[in-house]
């Protein structure tokens, strides 16, 4: 008998006990994550997100939890979620277990670069928040773009190379080398990273930058800002001397549409590809 | 010398305000301490992401889970799994570093030496570093369990760069007959420094994720505590604590000076052997857990030092007290005051730490008449 009133008082629990199960709230932990529930229609639901949910507008001015990899258990407790979506980067891991202690659901998603995770990625979230067929039309609209735009690369004679700049605010740039989402995403719009060398991203020296030889600069849309402008991109060591110097082509995408593997993916794809080889698209 | 008026020893330290330091019973000073460390363990359980009534912590302290209401579990959750932990961790590291603090300065007999800034806390942060970086990347044939960041090796990484750095250190001191001397704290200096550039060189080693785990050590969080982690730090605590006794003999022998401390029938060497092994360890074992914060092992001694005088046989449990009381209210207002993001411990210590540390030089200077 007692085991039953217990089973039953059991079986009467919340699924999460900081929150009513009735409804969703969600707190999402990563800039793409945030823009994916956005564009499932879902952004109603969202209560908090993380610093790097920097679009769309709405997602920008909700209460922030701190930085994905710097997170607070109890600063996230205190929007009173019963749904948290973040990506592996997610952390401190002993913070994730203590929301997952404290009786939340936690769902980490990979966040290897790449068209197919991104892809599974929407469609896993879109089941999670009830919005799966928003999820599958997303999803193959992003298909559409990607391989209108991969036909076309494979039929390419020549590809330009790119190098890849990264900087934020004060410091050092950076150049990315292989197995980056920049290096990913330089492949997919039809261009070879200029940097072969090495993974992940390595300070900018001349030396490297000459014996690159980039045909173009890829730079993020704020990396562009904080560093002023094109003239601040072609003051950078070693830039000038280049092709991409002497030609000034500088090509700069906003961050996430470039490098979140998000919504706006297919977006991206296209618009690298466009910048990569305005000559073909002129004649298609 | 600036300093060296101020050596725990020192006759002129004591001639100034000898009867103001003496004034205060140790034993009002320990329930003092005791009365602020209950005080900062009823406003850490209580303020939070949900604000609990003081009922509401008894309850959930005293009751197991089975017996709490269907509403009253999230607040045994909020206690027991995030609260509690990062309190007790935080007192733990206070004490350590405080403890460690005090062995440090005894042992250069120089109330201005911290393991941060002589290098002994970076040598630490260092050797957990390298370890974090290397053995996942060379040791493939350990276990798995035995690599990376959640291994006791790398506590004893740790341990073990506190003591390299802290033997150098003192090797280095001996040379100019011990006690204070400035080539022990250019040495410092250059140990800093030193270990500031491997740090650089690791990271541009190191892949993403561990570059994250570098960072983190650079600021120091309590974030991370766990019961398993508490376990292990409380049990170095408390072997190092068994030993205050003979410690607070032996450093008060050496204040006397070595030759002194020899002559009326002191072991030199040992007691400054275990007083370098058992500081390195609660250094090591403490930052390995929670990065690296600075200034607790300076500003607590040295205000203790004020109300007690130097004897360290009231100093080193004072000074254990006292550091987990600073550590305990320096990560309650690490997770309350950005809410609900969470600032590093490391930059509230060393905010608090900085202008004392300053404060304290000016003091030394004052003293020594050259202000006038």
């Amino acid at each position: 008998m007692k085991k039953l009133i217990t089973l039953a008082l059991f079986l009467c629990l919340p699924a999460s006990i900081f929150a009513e199960a009735k409804d969703l709230k969600i707190v999402t932990l990563n800039g793409t994550v945030s823009e994916i529930v956005f564009a499932l229609g879902k952004g109603k639901l969202v209560v908090g997100n993380d610093t790097s949910s920097l679009y769309p507008p709405e997602a920008l001015a909700l209460p922030k939890v701190g930085y994905q990899r710097m997170l607070s258990a109890e600063g996230i407790l205190s929007l009173k979620p019963n749904l948290i979506l973040g990506l592996e980067y997610a952390g401190p891991p002993e913070v994730i277990e203590q929301l997952k202690s404290a009786g939340l659901k936690v769902i980490i998603y990979p966040g290897l670069p790449g068209v197919e995770p991104a892809l599974n990625n929407i469609l896993a979230i879109g089941k999670e928040i009830g919005a799966e067929k928003e999820a599958q039309k997303l999803v193959q609209d992003i298909r559409k773009k990607h391989s209108k735009i991969a036909e076309k690369v494979s039929k390419l004679k020549s590809k330009p190379k790119v190098l890849f700049v990264y900087h934020r605010g004060t410091g050092l740039a950076q150049v990315s080398g292989t197995e980056t989402p920049a290096d990913e995403m330089i492949r997919l719009g039809g261009g070879i990273n200029a940097v072969s060398g090495f993974t992940g991203f390595k300070p900018i020296t001349p030396e490297a930058v000459i014996a690159a030889q980039p045909d173009i600069i890829l730079i993020p849309s704020r990396g562009l800002e904080s560093l002023g402008g094109k003239d601040g991109v072609f003051a950078l060591p070693g830039v000038k001397d280049t092709p991409a110097g002497k030609k000034s082509r500088v090509v700069a995408i906003d961050d996430l549409v470039l490098l979140g593997f998000g919504p706006r993916l297919g977006q991206g794809i296209e618009e690298l590809f466009e910048s990569f080889h305005p000559k073909t698209t002129d004649k298609k | 010398m600036i300093v060296s008026s101020l050596e725990t020893s020192s006759p002129k330290l004591e001639s100034k305000g000898e009867e103001k330091k003496k004034k205060i019973p140790p034993i009002i000073v320990y329930a003092a301490l005791a009365v602020g460390l209950f005080g900062i363990s009823i406003l850490s359980l209580k303020f939070g992401s949900i604000q609990l009534s003081i009922g509401e912590i008894l309850k959930v302290l005293v009751l197991g889970q089975d017996s709490l209401s269907e509403l009253e579990v999230p607040h045994s959750i909020l206690v027991w799994n995030l609260r509690m932990p990062r309190l007790v961790l935080s007192m733990l590291v206070g004490a350590s570093l405080a403890s460690a603090g005090v062995c440090i300065q005894g042992l250069f007999r120089n109330p201005l030496v911290e393991p941060g800034f002589i290098g002994v806390s970076p040598g630490a942060a260092l050797a957990a570093s390298t370890w974090i970086v290397f053995s996942e990347k060379i040791l493939t044939f350990f276990p798995a369990e035995l690599r990376g960041k959640e291994s006791f090796l790398l506590q004893l990484c740790a341990f073990a760069g506190a003591l390299s750095v802290s033997f150098f250190l003192h090797v280095v001191s001996k040379r100019e007959g011990g006690g204070f001397s400035l080539v022990l704290v250019l040495a410092g200096i250059a140990v800093n420094a030193t270990v500031v550039s491997l740090l650089g060189f690791l990271s541009y080693l190191a892949d993403d994720t561990q570059l994250r785990n570098l960072t983190f050590w650079s600021l120091g969080s309590m974030a991370v505590a766990s019961w398993h982690k508490i376990y292990l730090l409380g049990l170095v605590l408390l072997i190092v604590v068994l030993f205050f006794p003979v410690l607070a003999r032996g450093l008060d022998a050496l204040a006397l000076g070595e030759a002194e401390a020899f002559h009326i029938g002191f072991k030199v060497r040992r007691i400054r052997n275990l007083t370098i092994v058992l500081a390195s360890l609660l250094v090591g074992v403490s930052i390995s857990i929670c990065g690296n914060i600075a200034f607790v092992g300076l500003i607590v001694p040295h205000i203790l030092r004020m109300v007690l005088g130097p004897g360290h046989r009231t100093l080193l449990p004072a000074s254990l007290f006292g550091g987990a009381l600073l550590l305990a209210i320096a990560d309650l207002t690490a997770r309350t005051i950005a809410f609900p993001s969470e600032l590093p411990i490391g930059i509230i210590a060393a905010g608090i730490g900085g202008p004392f540390f300053l404060f304290l030089i000016l003091q030394a200077k004052r003293r020594e008449g050259e202000f006038r």
